[in-house]
């Protein structure tokens, strides 16, 4: 129960937040440079409205149906749920670095700026870093 | 890996949705243990055992082919 309220406590928090960095790009950041800097700050600001009111709508419809709710949580925390969810992402992460490599090597013969490129390692490098610092974690673990 | 899971079940009275009820999983999960699809974690494996008072041999039939899998 505690857990539930501090989801809901989140979402709130989060709410506001949302709110007031919409508000920032809405009216105090419209005429500032550069110009898209605005936009961001609504886009970001939208995004935590939106993601936290469909959050507190779900929590209150999922706490009014408790067969409802003991349903979802058993799904969530299925072992053949999770194992499945585990293998997508896996799956998924492979893709990715793949997709990177690619796309890496397509900018660079493209002559794309080398802060571009640079940018574009910088991500890829730090993804394969959280993967080496979680296989090793891991490896001590088990 | 082959398992009597579904026959064990079956014998008891029970379906799928009571054993996944039981269990704390999901009913797909149950039928994918039953298709052998799915093989479980040794803790699920243990909780299908206690549940059915016996041991885990007695549902799983572990095969020397199934080594690498």
């Amino acid at each position: 129960m505690n857990k539930w309220k501090n989801k809901v406590a989140l979402y709130w928090i989060l709410l506001i937040v949302g709110v007031v960095i919409a508000c920032i790009g809405g009216f105090l950041l419209r005429e500032t440079e550069p110009k898209a800097l605005s936009g961001v700050f609504i886009g970001i600001g939208a995004g935590l409205l939106g993601l936290s009111v469909g959050e507190l709508i779900n929590i209150k419809v999922v706490n009014r149906y408790p067969d409802y709710k003991r349903m979802i949580d058993i799904e969530n925390k299925d072992e053949r749920n999770i194992k499945i969810k585990n293998l997508a992402k896996a799956k998924a992460f492979d893709f990715m670095i793949k997709v990177f490599g690619i796309l890496m090597l397509v900018y660079a013969l493209m002559n794309e700026k080398l802060v571009t490129i640079l940018m574009l390692v910088g991500v890829y490098l730090s993804v394969v870093t959280v993967y080496v610092v979680f296989f090793n974690k891991y490896s001590r673990e088990m | 890996m082959k398992n009597r899971l579904d026959e064990i079940r079956k014998k008891h009275n029970m379906t799928q949705e009571e054993l996944a009820e039981k269990l704390k999983v999901s009913r797909q999960t149950i039928g994918s243990l039953e298709n052998g699809r799915y093989n479980p974690s040794i803790i699920l494996a243990f909780k299908i055992a206690k549940l059915f008072k016996t041991s885990i041999e007695e549902i799983f039939i572990y095969g020397e082919s199934e080594e690498n899998e």
